[in-house]
């Protein structure tokens, strides 16, 4: 996944038959060990804590996996804004791959913090600012999901999501700061705070640090995969148009219409 | 029972009822993004095999 729409490399015989590439291969077998050593860290290495006791475990899933969510958004909406400039394919479905796994993110950030919430405040769920918000921000990506699966040409399709994914960024903004804002069940920031003193330290910040890198790095993996399959789509949806077109005007060569006075 | 024994039983319940809500977050979730990895390999395979390799840009 690289390089503008405009150069492209050309076709080779080491294409693979997939999405996979050689980066990808490499990027996987990284991330085994990676995701291995990272439960490890949070299951078993890090103490329990004080006041949650053996829960606390589930900070090193929920919040790597809102941070994805984050930069997943984020990416999403600024390659909308290049889409404005460029108005390449490329750019549309760095777009469109970005959105679709926030989803998922956002998706589980809600479940496991829903399962998280359970044993800390005594509830599932509870419409409180943070909550809210982020459902919220599912309900947006899964409008742009929407937006994406109205037939229309590319360009319109492109428009249409990226001004949908701009609002990504005000949203997430709202997320972030709602426990600011108004008063929340949900905790305070705890790393990234104005005074620049986190409310974690030792292994357990450590832990959080490296879960945070580990989800990164499945995040870039599975966005040059998705980018592919989102590629690949248009691709095969672009030969079936062709398809279509070349039978119906076969067709009207066959009725006669279509060659006029080639035959008087 | 004697009350240091209820203690006890009492933290051990706890914990692991505690360990109950571990394994069904991280159970929950990692299935659910296991399974739309899965989805995602499995039609990358079933798109490119219906694609010529000239018009597959961008994969290598």
């Amino acid at each position: 996944m690289s390089g503008d729409a405009s150069t492209g490399a050309g076709p080779s015989a080491s294409v693979p038959s997939g999405s996979g590439s050689r980066t990808t291969r490499v990027l996987a077998l990284l991330l085994v060990p990676a995701l291995a050593l990272w439960f490890y860290l949070a299951l078993v290495a890090s103490p329990a804590d004080v006041n949650q006791g053996e829960v606390v475990r589930l900070l090193y899933l929920h919040v790597p996996i809102v941070v994805v969510a984050y930069v997943a958004c984020f990416l999403a909406a600024g390659a909308s804004a290049v889409w404005f400039w460029k108005r390449t394919q490329w750019w549309d479905l760095v777009a469109a791959s970005s959105a679709e796994i926030a989803t998922v993110m956002v998706a589980a950030t809600l479940v496991v913090g829903s399962i998280y919430g359970r044993p800390t405040w005594g509830v599932y769920w509870t419409w409180d600012a943070r909550l809210t918000a982020t459902a919220m921000l599912m309900l947006l990506l899964l409008g742009y999901l929407a937006v994406r699966r109205i037939p229309a040409s590319p360009d319109v399709r492109g428009r249409r999501s990226a001004i949908v994914a701009m609002l990504f960024i005000p949203n997430i903004i709202v997320v972030n700061q709602s426990v600011n804002w108004w008063r929340s069940l949900h905790q305070e920031p705890t790393l990234f705070r104005l005074s620049l003193s986190p409310k974690i330290e030792g292994l357990m910040f450590f832990t959080l640090m490296y879960a945070f890198a580990v989800g990164i790095l499945f995040f870039a993996w599975l966005l040059v995969h998705r980018f592919r399959v989102a590629y690949l789509q248009d691709q095969v949806d672009a030969l079936g148009l062709d398809a279509a077109i070349e039978e119906r005007r076969d067709e009207g060569w066959d009725d006669g219409w279509a060659t006029g006075g080639a035959t008087s | 029972m004697s009350p240091i024994l209820a203690t006890l039983f009492a933290q051990i319940g706890d914990s692991s009822s505690q360990w109950g809500y571990v394994a069904a977050g991280y159970g929950i979730v990692l299935l659910g993004i296991a399974v739309y990895v899965l989805f995602v390999l499995r039609k990358g395979r079933q798109l490119s095999r219906q694609l010529d390799p000239e018009d597959r840009r961008w994969m290598s």
